[in-house]
């Protein structure tokens, strides 16, 4: 499940910032909220999507933001 | 998810009217070399991607929340256009309509010089507030270096016969002297440093209105340069190839503002905004 929950955020950042950073804003949240990108736990999925919305927050408005965060906590629900 | 999902008809648009208008004045110049329209079509095309560039970037300033970051970055870049349309259009009215020869400095040149304020402080604008999220130092210190390097190969081509004008006076050598120092430093810098930091974005859709940006500002100062050695060996002619620098660059402005609001509307899986 973990790998999956990494995936699945990866996939929804890669079309707005690339794969490259993605995959590295993933890894910095995780790791902020304690956790490698593969230990992430559908019970973390808010907290570190918290971290990824200051990390993605300049590149795009608010509404973007909203939209990946709401996408990343529905495809990661159990 | 493809381009066709996000880029709207309206950018399409715009950069396929932008290089129509510029394309077809280039044609029209070179047949009317000589002619009393030879003014009127090396002049047309700046106007044109000139007010597109302009109302596009402050429109799409405008579309975003004061509390988002755009809205400034976009106002002054919005600005700065604005501020080369006013100066395109008095040099064109001096020219084409008032058929004189434009003085150096003219009414135009306070728009231009102030423009590059406006770009410079857009520009800055924007790297700041993408240090949360990528190094901005390393890309500031490479672009400092190439910059420096450039100010040092045109110093003798373009700033020492400037200082060393003695038919000019202090106030004409300074406006002068401020053109290529503001297209070196308040719009190639900051260009190149953020086109360094958005390269780690790769193909990030939310990059593309700055690479757009980049694009347009790089051929505005590719131009400029070329107007300053040009005009420095009396080469230099309204309507000259070198001035479609400055219409692609006007476009590629126009271009990357309408692409901010495309970039920035939520996509729904499927394509639906």
């Amino acid at each position: 499940m973990s790998k999956q929950i990494r995936d699945t955020a990866v996939g929804v950042l890669e079309p707005l910032v690339g794969r490259a950073m993605a995959t590295l804003y993933v890894a910095d949240a995780a790791s902020q909220v304690g956790m490698t990108s593969d230990e992430i736990e559908p019970g973390d999925v808010r907290a570190v999507c918290d971290v990824l919305r200051s990390k993605i927050g300049p590149f795009a408005a608010r509404p973007v933001v909203d939209q990946a965060i709401e996408d990343i906590i529905s495809q990661t629900r159990v | 998810m493809g381009t066709d999902h996000v880029v709207s008809r309206r950018t399409w648009g715009i950069a396929a009217a932008g290089i129509l208008v510029s394309v077809v004045c280039l044609a029209l110049i070179r047949r009317s070399i000589g002619t009393d329209t030879e003014a009127f079509y090396g002049n047309l095309p700046s106007i044109l991607t000139g007010a597109a560039a302009s109302i596009t970037a402050l429109w799409a300033a405008m579309h975003f929340d004061r509390s988002e970051g755009f809205r400034r970055q976009w106002l002054l870049i919005g600005l700065g256009m604005s501020a080369i349309f006013a100066g395109d259009a008095i040099f064109a009215y001096l020219e084409v309509v008032a058929h004189k020869e434009v003085p150096f400095p003219s009414i135009a040149d306070p728009f231009y010089l102030v423009s590059f304020l406006l770009f410079g402080g857009g520009l800055l604008l924007t790297l700041l507030s993408f240090r949360r999220s990528l190094s901005i130092m390393a890309p500031l210190t490479v672009s400092f270096v190439t910059c420096a390097l450039a100010t040092v190969a045109l110093w003798p081509s373009i700033f020492w016969p400037i200082i060393t004008d003695a038919e000019a006076g202090s106030f004409e050598k300074l406006l002068t002297i401020w053109y290529p120092i503001g297209d070196l430093w308040l719009l190639a810098f900051p260009a190149l440093a953020l086109a360094i930091a958005l390269s780690r974005l790769g193909g990030g859709r939310l990059a593309w209105p700055w690479w757009a940006l980049v694009v347009g500002f790089s051929g505005i100062a590719l131009s400029d340069t070329l107007f300053a050695l040009m005009s420095n060996d009396g080469t230099y002619a309204s309507g000259s190839t070198i001035d479609a620098g400055w219409w692609f660059g006007y476009t590629a402005v126009a271009v990357a503002a309408s692409l901010l609001v495309d970039v920035q509307r939520p996509i729904r899986r499927g394509g639906a905004s």
